[in-house]
C-alpha cells in the first residue's frame, strides 16, 4: 500500500486531522443510520459518489493528487440533510458544494464559504419542499412538518431528556445525536484537531443569547438549553464552523467569528420564517470572518498614508 | 494538531554529559577574509610567511566595520583558497600551516587585575573593538557598539539559556571554565558601570546552575544572581530571556539598552573576557557535532579555522553517504544548510548537526493557524506566506515581517509541512 494514503500512518498533522474528522463524522452518519433507517446509507453514498466524481475530475486536469480530505464535504452535507430527502437531490447538492465551493477556488485550502454549506443552502433554496417541511420522526415513523426547533417555538415541545440526547427525535441525519456530537466535539478539541475557541464560543454565546432574550421577553425567544440542543447548531459548531480553511487565524479573530455566528443564528432563529440558520450565519461568518485580518491591515493603511 | 508549540525536542543528552574534547592542533586552519558585512579586504602577510598566534593578518574591510584578521595558529601563510562559511557562502579563505609550537604574539600579554580595575571605558570599549570581538550566539554583532552605549545601564544579561536543540557547546563552556564567564561578566559590568549582573540558565540544566552557584559564591562582593529561566523555545531570544530573568519586557525592534538592559551570550563573555585578561583575540571555542547520522556526536573545543571535514572524522565520520545527509551550521530551527561539507569553524559557528535528510511533500495550507499561535513575536506567518507569494509588499511591510526573529517555530508546528519561515525571510528580503 503506498504509504501516502495510508491513513494509519499519516505523513503529516494535516493528514491526520483529516483522517480523524473524517472518521468521526462516518461514526455520526452510522448513528443516523441506526436512528433514521438504512435510506441514509443511500443518502450518503450518492453524495460521496457524486464528490468522489468531481474531485477526480479536477484532480485529473488540474494535475494535482487527489485531495485526501475528499470524504469530508459530502458527509457533512449528508449529516445536515433531512433524512427523506429525494436520493437524486443529495447528488445535487454534493455536486454544488464540491464543485462551486470548493474545487473551482482551488480545492483544499483556498475555499472562501465552507463547501458542504454551500451545497445545503443551494438545496434548501431549491427544494425547500423537501429541505424544511418534510421530517421524519424516528418515534412514530411518520413524516411531519415539526421539528422540536418549531415546537419550542410554538409551546408544543414535549420530549424525554433521554431521546433528545441518543437523538431520538426528529431532524436532520446528523444533528440528533447530541449525545455523540458533544463526546466527538470534546475529542477533537483533546486531539487538537479543531480550535476549542469556535465551537464553545459559538454555542456559549448562543446560549447566552437566547438565555438573556429567554429571561426578557419569553414569549419571543426559545428555552435556552433545548434550543442549543437541538437543531444543527452543536453538529454545526463542531464539525462546519471549525473547518479552518474558511475561519480566520487569530486567536481574538476566531472569537468574534464565533460569536458572529452564535449571533446571526439567534436573529435568524428567532426573527425569519425559517426555523434554523446556523448554516447561513456560518457562511455569512465566513465572508466576514476571513476578512478581519486583511481589514486590520486595511485600516493601518489608511493611517499610514494620513501621516 | 492546532497548538502553540513553546517545547522543542532537545536532543541534547547525546553530548551534554560527555566531556569536551580537546582538538586544537589541525595540521591547516583557513581563516575568512569575508563575512555578509565584509566584502572586500587587505592583507598584510604573504605566501611563506610566519606567523604567531594573534598576530595581525590583515583587515577585513567592508561599508562601515573594518576587523583586523587574527592568527589563531602559529605557522606559515600557504596563500588564500576557497571555502564555505558559517552561512553556507563561499568566501576567501587565508590557508595557514600549522608549526605545533603553538609560539604566541609578543603583543599578547596579560594585564594585571589592578590595571584592569583602574580601566576606563574607552579603554575596554577600544581593546574589544580592536580584538574584533562579535556576539557569538550567532549574530556575530560588533560586541563594542553595545559596550560602547551612552544609556544608563542597570543590568547586565549573560544568555546560557542555549535554546536550540542539539546544541551543548554553551553547556560545555560553562563546566569547563565558568571562572572565565564571572570576570568576563565583572568586566562588563565595569564598563557600562552596571550594578547588577544576571546570568539566565534552562533550569532544567541542574548541573549548570550548581556549577554557576559554586561560583556565584567566590564572587560575593559582586551583585550577581543565577536567573532559572522555564525550559521553552526560543528562551534563548534576547527579548525572551530578559522577560523571564529580569521582568522587563523589551519591545521587538527596540534596542534593550533604551530599558536599561545589555545582553551578552555566555562565549562573547569568555571571549571578553580573554580579550581583556589576556589581550588575546579569539583562537578557539566549543563546538557541538551532532545529529542522527554522525557516528559519535560530541563536543569539541577546537580552534578557529579548522576544517569541518576534519572534525566529522574525528567523530568516526558519517552513518551513511553524504548525499543522502544534511550538514547544518548552527541550530536544526536556525542553522544553515551546507552545500558540501567543505567548510571551516569561524568564531561565530556554535555547531555542526549531521541529519538524515528526509524529504517532506508540502501540504496546502488549510490556515489551521498553528503557526500564528505560535509566534514569539505575534505577527501571522501564514497571512506574509500569502502576500508573499502574490508579490505584495505593502502587505508584507503591514504585517510586520521585519519583526521575524526567524526562530523557525512556525514551519515547525506546520501541520502541513509547509516552510513557513522560508517565506517570512522572503518577505523580509522583500521590504529589504
Amino acid at each position: 500500500m503506498d504509504k501516502s494514503i495510508n491513513p494509519l500512518h499519516p505523513e503529516t498533522p494535516s493528514q491526520r486531522n483529516v483522517f480523524i474528522v473524517t472518521a468521526f463524522l462516518g461514526v455520526l452518519f452510522i448513528a443516523g443510520t441506526i436512528i433514521f433507517g438504512t435510506r441514509v446509507l443511500l443518502v450518503g453514498a450518492i453524495a460521496l459518489a457524486v464528490s468522489a466524481a468531481i474531485e477526480a475530475l479536477f484532480a485529473y486536469f488540474r494535475k494535482h493528487p487527489l485531495d485526501k480530505s475528499w470524504m469530508i464535504t459530502p458527509l457533512v452535507l449528508t449529516l445536515l440533510l433531512p433524512p427523506t430527502l429525494p436520493v437524486w437531490m443529495a447528488g445535487v447538492g454534493s455536486a454544488f458544494g464540491v464543485f462551486f465551493g470548493k474545487a473551482i477556488f482551488g480545492g483544499t485550502g483556498r475555499t472562501v464559504f465552507n463547501p458542504a454549506a454551500v451545497g445545503w443552502i443551494f438545496l434548501f433554496i431549491n427544494f425547500p419542499r423537501y429541505m424544511a417541511t418534510d421530517w421524519l420522526n424516528p418515534q412514530t415513523g411518520q413524516s411531519g412538518p415539526d421539528i422540536p426547533l418549531t415546537e419550542l417555538a410554538a409551546g408544543t415541545f414535549d420530549y424525554a431528556w433521554n431521546d433528545i440526547l441518543l437523538g431520538n427525535i426528529p431532524g436532520a441525519i446528523g444533528e440528533t445525536f447530541v449525545l455523540g456530537i458533544i463526546v466527538l466535539g470534546l475529542a477533537l478539541i483533546v486531539f487538537k484537531v479543531i480550535d476549542w475557541r469556535i465551537p464553545l464560543v459559538t454555542i456559549g454565546s448562543a446560549f447566552a443569547l437566547l438565555g438573556i432574550g429567554h429571561l426578557l421577553m419569553p414569549d419571543t425567544f426559545a428555552q435556552p438549553l433545548e434550543a442549543v440542543l437541538v437543531g444543527s447548531l452543536l453538529f454545526a459548531s463542531f464539525f462546519v464552523a471549525t473547518d479552518p480553511v474558511t475561519a480566520p487565524v487569530k486567536k481574538l479573530n476566531r472569537v468574534y467569528y464565533a460569536i458572529g455566528i452564535a449571533l446571526i443564528t439567534v436573529v435568524i432563529r428567532t426573527f425569519s420564517a425559517a426555523p434554523e440558520g446556523v448554516v447561513f450565519a456560518i457562511v455569512l461568518m465566513n465572508a466576514i470572518g476571513s476578512l478581519f485580518e486583511d481589514t486590520e491591515a486595511n485600516v493601518e493603511t489608511e493611517g499610514v498614508e494620513a501621516t | 494538531m492546532i497548538s502553540k508549540a513553546k517545547r522543542v525536542s532537545d536532543y541534547k543528552q547525546l553530548t551534554k554529559q560527555l566531556p569536551s574534547v580537546r582538538y586544537v592542533d589541525p595540521e591547516f586552519v583557513y581563516l575568512t577574509l569575508m563575512n555578509n558585512r565584509c566584502t572586500d579586504y587587505t592583507l598584510e602577510v604573504e605566501e611563506g610567511d610566519s606567523v604567531k598566534v594573534g598576530e595581525i593578518l590583515g583587515e577585513k574591510c567592508g561599508s562601515f566595520f573594518e576587523t583586523p584578521v587574527y592568527s589563531t595558529v602559529s605557522g606559515t601563510v600557504e596563500g588564500v583558497v576557497k571555502k564555505l562559511d558559517q552561512n553556507g557562502l563561499e568566501v576567501d579563505c587565508l590557508k595557514i600551516r600549522n608549526n605545533f609550537k603553538d609560539e604566541t604574539h609578543e603583543s599578547i600579554t596579560d594585564r594585571p587585575d589592578a590595571f584592569i580595575k583602574a580601566m576606563s571605558k574607552e579603554d575596554i570599549v577600544d581593546i574589544v573593538k580592536e580584538k574584533a570581538l562579535v556576539g557569538l550566539g550567532g549574530a556575530a554583532f560588533p560586541s563594542y557598539i553595545k559596550l560602547n552605549t551612552d544609556e544608563a545601564i542597570h543590568t547586565v544579561v549573560i544568555n546560557a539559556v542555549e535554546c536550540e536543540p542539539y546544541l551543548s557547546s554553551d553547556y560545555r563552556l560553562i563546566m569547563d571554565q565558568p571562572e572565565q564567564i564571572f570576570k568576563g561578566l565583572i568586566y562588563i559590568m565595569q564598563t557600562v558601570s552596571a550594578p547588577k549582573g544576571v546570568i539566565a540558565v534552562k533550569k532544567t540544566k541542574k548541573a549548570l546552575i550548581e556549577v554557576l552557584e559554586r561560583e556565584c559564591e567566590r564572587y560575593k562582593d559582586y551583585d550577581i544572581k543565577i536567573a532559572k529561566v522555564k525550559d521553552y523555545y526560543p528562551q534563548g531570544w534576547e527579548n525572551a530571556t530578559f522577560k523571564e530573568a529580569v521582568g522587563i519586557k523589551v519591545p521587538v525592534g527596540e534596542l534593550p539598552m533604551k530599558y536599561g538592559l545589555l545582553g551578552f551570550n555566555v562565549s562573547t563573555c569568555a571571549s571578553i573576557y580573554e580579550a581583556i585578561k589576556h589581550n588575546m583575540p579569539i583562537t578557539k571555542r566549543y563546538l557541538t557535532i551532532n545529529g542522527d547520522a554522525v557516528n559519535f556526536p560530541q563536543d569539541i573545543r577546537v580552534r578557529v579555522g579548522t576544517s569541518i571535514r576534519e572534525l566529522i572524522k574525528l567523530c568516526d565520520g558519517y552513518k551513511e553517504d553524504i548525499n543522502k545527509l544534511e550538514v547544518i551550521i548552527g541550530g536544526p530551527m536556525m542553522g544553515v544548510a551546507l552545500p558540501s561539507d567543505d567548510a571551516i569553524v569561524t568564531e561565530t559557528t556554535t555547531s555542526v548537526l549531521i541529519l538524515k535528510s528526509t524529504e517532506y511533500k508540502e501540504e496546502p495550507c488549510v490556515r489551521c493557524g498553528s503557526c500564528v499561535y505560535s509566534c514569539p513575536v505575534d505577527i501571522t506567518p501564514v497571512s506574509i506566506m500569502n502576500a508573499v507569494k502574490r508579490n505584495d509588499k505593502k502587505s508584507v511591510e503591514l504585517l510586520e515581517a521585519n519583526k521575524c526573529i526567524e526562530c523557525g517555530l512556525c514551519a515547525y508546528v506546520c501541520t502541513s509541512k509547509i516552510h513557513v519561515t522560508d517565506y517570512v525571510r522572503k518577505g523580509k528580503n522583500l521590504i529589504g
